[in-house]
């Protein structure tokens, strides 16, 4: 039951009509059993009537003349203004799309680095000319050590089962991207008829992987450009794990996903050069004196492996399955 | 679409600066406006004035008129505009009335005014109970005023208040409220007449 208080305060609405039916209904309860309230009630009537006593002036003709005049003097000043009634028309529609421009523009303000910024894997890097090759900025971040590695180094020769950690970081930007697309076409069709000179071009040309000893910060992948020849690049780490880490363009979040890996024991060294030859159809290899390593395309890897498999001076060791990493590696052993 | 079709018409007539249209358009509304005026200014002139300036304005802007809110609800938000405007100058500009004479001697003396108003016995069925009533509303403050002037005159909703004065709803019924209290207290004494 409602206090008068809160009766009162209730009761010009309820006069108007203007409260719900829960509210009007414990108002009406409420005058029924209150006097003091049904009186106030009363008073709100009689002030509505007060207000029908009122005689306001009516129209009379020299107000309408007067206000004619003044709208006919508007009239002739006022120009129809077909672009102003449209412009008014469409002002909502008017502002949206200066939103939107404005939203666009902001944005490729924004991400105008990450727009026209390309990505050259290290594939793409060997395949470039050495003109190219110069545009290219490699981001030489710092990397963190890894302890694991650090402590894991091991001679691959005594130790069969050492696995081989990329940890790779590739964010270049190459200013001629429609170039360097070229040159890599060009390249891979170089493949198929490679001489001596051509495999001393692209072995200076091609990307050497990092020493892992220290894993990107990231995720992101660096690949450096060669400054020795491959047989000087110094021994890799090993780790016990294969990590890839994957970053996007803006340096996105780490990925670590375990890379599949096989390994092989190349048993006749005369055969390296036709090795050599089949290896630079599927990826980047990095050649030493003791080992080929093989950085292959996770689609490629299952072919890559059914053709090393059926060479009879070569011989397996170990092979695991593809996995989601974007590559696989291949270590052949040259004994 | 709240507005009629026909008036859709002559909004669109108007906008292009017909003013016969216009003419046509606001001949419903004139009376309302004119009683609208007076009930806030309390006289007369002042209302004629200020319902011709609330016409003009909105023939002279009737092409901005969106049909979001009905034309009478938007008619009677550029009158109530219109005086409210013209009560707060008038405020700024207090007309002093001097109550002092010059005697033979030349000395000031206050006048006695008289007092002309009657008693509540007195009082019949004249005009000045209409006084009275009048002048118990245009003493409310302008905010109140409005609010119950749109409520008890044209009967306007609560909602189509709150479009008009451009507040929310609880704060319509709170100065409606409070006029009507205002209101009962100044007329407390003739009651027995309303």
């Amino acid at each position: 039951m409602l206090s008068c208080e809160q009766a009162k305060n209730l009761l010009s609405a309820y006069y108007d009509g203007e409260l719900g039916v829960a509210a009007a209904n414990e108002v009406a309860e409420h005058l029924e059993s209150c006097e003091q309230c049904r009186k106030d009630y009363e008073d709100i009537s009689l002030l509505s009537s007060a207000f029908l006593r009122l005689k306001p002036p009516e129209i009379d003709e020299k107000f309408k003349a007067s206000l004619s005049e003044k709208l006919a003097d508007i009239s002739k000043n006022k120009k129809p203004k077909g672009f102003g009634v449209w412009a008014m028309k469409m002002r909502p529609y008017i502002a949206a799309a200066a939103c939107f421009v404005l939203v666009v523009g902001v944005y490729a303000v924004v991400h105008k680095g990450q727009v026209l910024t390309n990505t050259t894997t290290p594939e793409m890097v060997q395949f470039l000319p050495d003109e190219n090759r110069e545009d290219i900025k490699i981001q030489t971040e710092e990397i963190l050590p890894t302890p694991k590695a650090d402590t894991e180094k091991e001679d691959a020769a005594e130790n069969q089962n050492t696995k081989y950690t990329y940890n790779l970081k590739t964010t270049k930007s190459v200013n001629d991207t429609a170039a360097a697309e070229k040159n890599t076409i060009n390249a891979q069709a170089e493949f198929s008829v490679l001489d001596e000179a051509d495999e001393n071009t692209l072995a200076n040309s091609r990307a050497v992987v990092e020493d892992e000893t220290n894993q990107p910060a990231q995720g992101e992948v660096i690949a450096s450009l060669p400054t020795q020849a491959p047989s000087d690049v110094a021994e890799e780490n090993l780790s016990d794990e294969n990590t890839q880490s994957h970053g996007g363009g803006g340096g996105g979040s780490s990925v670590q996903i375990k890379a599949a890996t096989a390994q092989f024991v190349l048993l006749d060294k005369e055969r390296l050069d036709a090795l050599k030859d089949i290896l630079y159809n599927y990826g980047t290899c990095d050649i030493s004196e003791n080992y080929i390593h093989l950085m292959v395309l996770s689609a490629n890897y299952n072919a890559c492996i059914e053709v090393l498999s059926r060479l009879e001076w070569l011989e397996a060791s170990e092979i695991e399955a593809v996995t989601d990493s974007e590559y696989c590696y291949i270590q052949i052993n040259i004994q | 679409m709240i507005v009629r079709v026909q008036e859709c018409e002559l909004i669109k007539k108007s906008a292009e600066g017909n003013s016969d249209a216009f003419e046509k358009l606001i001949a419903p509304y004139m009376q309302l406006v004119i009683n609208h005026a007076y009930m806030m200014l309390g006289d007369k002139e002042d209302a004629y004035d200020m319902a011709q300036e609330t016409f003009v304005k909105a023939f002279v802007s009737v092409a901005s008129f969106s049909g979001q809110s009905s034309f009478k609800t938007w008619i009677f938000k550029i009158a109530t505009n219109v005086c409210l405007d013209f009560l707060r100058k008038k405020k700024r500009r207090p007309n002093v009335l001097s109550l002092t004479t010059v005697d033979e001697d030349g000395n000031e003396k206050v006048c006695d005014v008289a007092d002309t108003k009657s008693s509540p016995d007195t009082i019949s069925e004249s005009n000045e109970l209409k006084d009275i009533i009048l002048e118990a509303i245009i003493s409310l403050d302008e905010d109140y005023r409005a609010a119950i002037v749109l409520r008890e005159l044209e009967g306007m909703d609560y909602k189509s208040i709150s479009k008009i004065l451009g507040v929310s709803l609880g704060t319509v019924k709170s100065r409606i409220n409070r006029a009507r209290i205002q209101l009962r207290e100044k007329l407390l004494d003739y009651r027995e007449l309303l």
